[in-house]
């Protein structure tokens, strides 16, 4: 408990993590309040304003194409994004993690087994073959999240599996075997315990990853049709044409959310990484 | 360059491609929504013709057998018929395969100069004001959406100040040197977005490698015999940054013949990208298949590639 509120002291300290932390905060706040934010209700045809209104006092980010409020659709929206970020993050890292300590502690054919499969998962060009899953299985929220964890996983398990190796040749891990200590208690005890650093990192930065994806695979069309999400709405202008009638607007503030919350997260990541690892700290950019 | 190396990789891109076509093999058949069902699971087609139809497909063989088909066709280059184009879909992909490599190798080629520059600049001068500066806005770039940067890009330069067109790839009515131009012209916009979204990663790589190259000993040696800075950088920095450059560009590709579908989608280029969009809505399977395919077997050969310059670049690779 004293570690953890340490860390939260040092996360405090550093502008990254001062940076990410409030802009997160405000996404969280407006994901989970957002009937009491928004002004409008974006999923209420009966609440559509003029369609393409600039940002005004009514609606300070302006109106779509259908005259939906702009700004309460952005609010809504983070719904969707931080969802997914996170559902994908705690996929990716079980799913890397698992594999990753697997590979590392066990060694030999196992280890080489999965480190091909991860060789081969890293050079796949994701977002074609995304397309072409969702195709198969139409696109929902969770075939979308589906698909950016079976994408996803295979640089962490990368990065585990060194973690654990690393471990492996230190003298305690030695100790505990010889003290007669079995291959799984000493996963459990010892080695992924090593890695939670490494894996709380890299959930940072896969979460940001999976939200630019997400919103990636929306601006394409693939998304869940009962939901808003910032790459739809930019999907939508994309297709409705906002930019040649002028709807700047449109385009501007839903790429801006993506952005903020992809740099908030990452910052996260970054401070994060900073405080649990220092020799790297300066290496990274 | 050993020749023995070369037959190692040879083997394993071989052994690559053979796991790409095998999985795209189960993929499509572990899938709902079978492709082959939907052609023929109406129930107004009476029974006869089904079983043709599969007998046609080969569908009515034990799978090893339709699985040893499908790599044999593979080999030969037949990916089976587009519904849409009504011709081979290995031609269809094959015409467009040159503008996705024509829009991505140009800005690849151009952030790697770039990079090299920027990177053994900042690196030589670590946690300078330039340094931590170049960082930060390299660390934010990761954040910004391609496509969404792309959308900015347009609303600049041909909205506001009118510079480059919307989209497309050549103005209608230009005959002679002027479609080269003209296709210039076009090509800009897909380009800077490119060029500005990898240099970030490139350079920061290149920094970091700088780094860990100022740490070796040759360097103390080359500054005690008395070279200049400028001198060590161009022999010794330089050159070893160069060889894992390549395999920086190796983890790159994949995402950037990838992340073309985004680019090619907004600037509406007729490249693999976007017939991966048109093939997935029109639910065109087999030239949906044969796209992905032949951009996974575009990924290995420029990996194979980018192996090959690094190998040539860096003698340490090939006695490993």
């Amino acid at each position: 408990m004293k570690k953890r509120r340490s860390f939260l002291k040092d996360l405090l300290k550093s502008f990254e993590g001062v940076v990410g932390l409030v802009v997160l905060s405000v996404l969280v706040f407006c994901a989970i309040f957002a009937p009491l934010i928004a002004p409008y209700d974006p999923y209420d045809i009966t609440q559509r304003g003029r369609r393409l209104q600039p940002p005004s006092k009514d609606h300070i980010m302006g109106t779509d194409w259908y005259g939906t409020d702009i700004f309460s659709q952005i609010v809504y929206g983070a719904r969707t994004s931080l969802t997914v970020g996170f559902l994908t993050a705690l996929g990716v890292s079980v799913i890397g993690g698992f594999l990753g300590v697997i590979a590392g502690a066990f060694g030999k054919g196992i280890d080489i087994l999965i480190m091909r499969i991860v060789d081969f998962v890293m050079v796949l060009p994701g977002l074609p073959l995304m397309i072409m899953v969702l195709t198969y299985l139409g696109s929902s929220f969770w075939t979308l999240t589906f698909v950016l964890v079976v994408f996803g996983w295979a640089g962490i398990s990368r990065v585990v599996r060194a973690i654990v190796l690393s471990e492996k040749k230190r003298g305690y891990v030695e100790a505990a075997l010889c003290a007669g200590a079995s291959k799984w208690y000493i996963i459990r005890k010892h080695l992924l315990p090593a890695s939670y650093p490494i894996l709380v990192v890299n959930t940072a930065f896969s979460a940001a990853g999976a939200m630019l994806a997400e919103a990636g695979l929306s601006f394409l069309g693939f998304s869940d049709p009962k939901v808003i999400s910032w790459g739809k709405m930019l999907s939508l202008a994309r297709t409705s044409n906002a930019l040649v009638l002028g709807g700047w607007w449109w385009v501007v503030y839903p790429g801006l959310a993506i952005f903020l919350a992809s740099f908030s997260i990452m910052s996260l990541g970054i401070a994060s990484e900073r405080i649990l690892n220092p020799k790297i700290s300066g290496r990274r950019e | 360059m050993s020749i023995s190396y070369l037959i190692k990789r040879i083997l394993q891109m071989l052994l690559t491609v053979i796991i790409a076509v095998t999985l795209s093999f189960i993929l499509i058949r572990a899938l709902p929504g079978d492709p082959a069902e939907r052609f023929y699971g109406d129930p107004r087609i009476p029974e006869e013709v089904k079983q043709e139809i599969k007998a046609a497909f080969g569908l009515d063989k034990p799978v090893l057998i339709q699985y040893l088909n499908f790599l044999k066709q593979f080999f030969k280059g037949d990916l089976g018929v587009s519904y849409t184009y009504n011709r081979k879909v290995v031609q269809v992909v094959l015409e467009r395969l040159p503008w996705t490599l024509f829009l991505t190798a140009v800005p690849t080629i151009l952030s790697m100069i770039a990079s090299l520059k920027i990177g053994v600049y900042i690196g030589c001068k670590r946690n300078s004001f330039a340094d931590k500066v170049i960082r930060y806005i390299a660390f934010a770039l990761h954040s910004v959406p391609t496509f969404w940067f792309a959308l900015l890009l347009i609303l600049l330069f041909s909205f506001k100040l009118q510079w480059f067109p919307l989209q497309g790839m050549v103005a209608p009515n230009v005959k002679g040197y002027e479609t080269i131009l003209s296709l210039l012209h076009h090509a800009a916009l897909p380009w800077l977005t490119l060029f500005v979204i990898n240099v970030p990663g490139f350079a920061m790589y290149v920094r970091n490698m700088v780094i860990s190259i100022l740490g070796e000993e040759f360097i103390i040696t080359a500054r005690a015999k008395g070279l200049t800075q400028a001198q060590i950088r161009k022999k010794h920095i330089l050159r070893n940054a160069l060889g894992p450059l390549f395999s920086m560009l190796t983890l790159r590709i994949a995402g950037m013949l990838g992340g073309a579908v985004l680019i090619e989608t907004i600037f509406s280029w007729k490249g693999m990208g976007l017939l991966v969009l048109e093939a997935s809505r029109n639910s065109d399977y087999p030239l949906l298949q044969a796209t992905v395919l032949i951009t996974i077997v575009s990924v290995i050969l420029a990996n194979f590639l980018a192996d090959l310059l690094q190998a040539t670049f860096d003698p340490r690779v090939r006695f490993e």
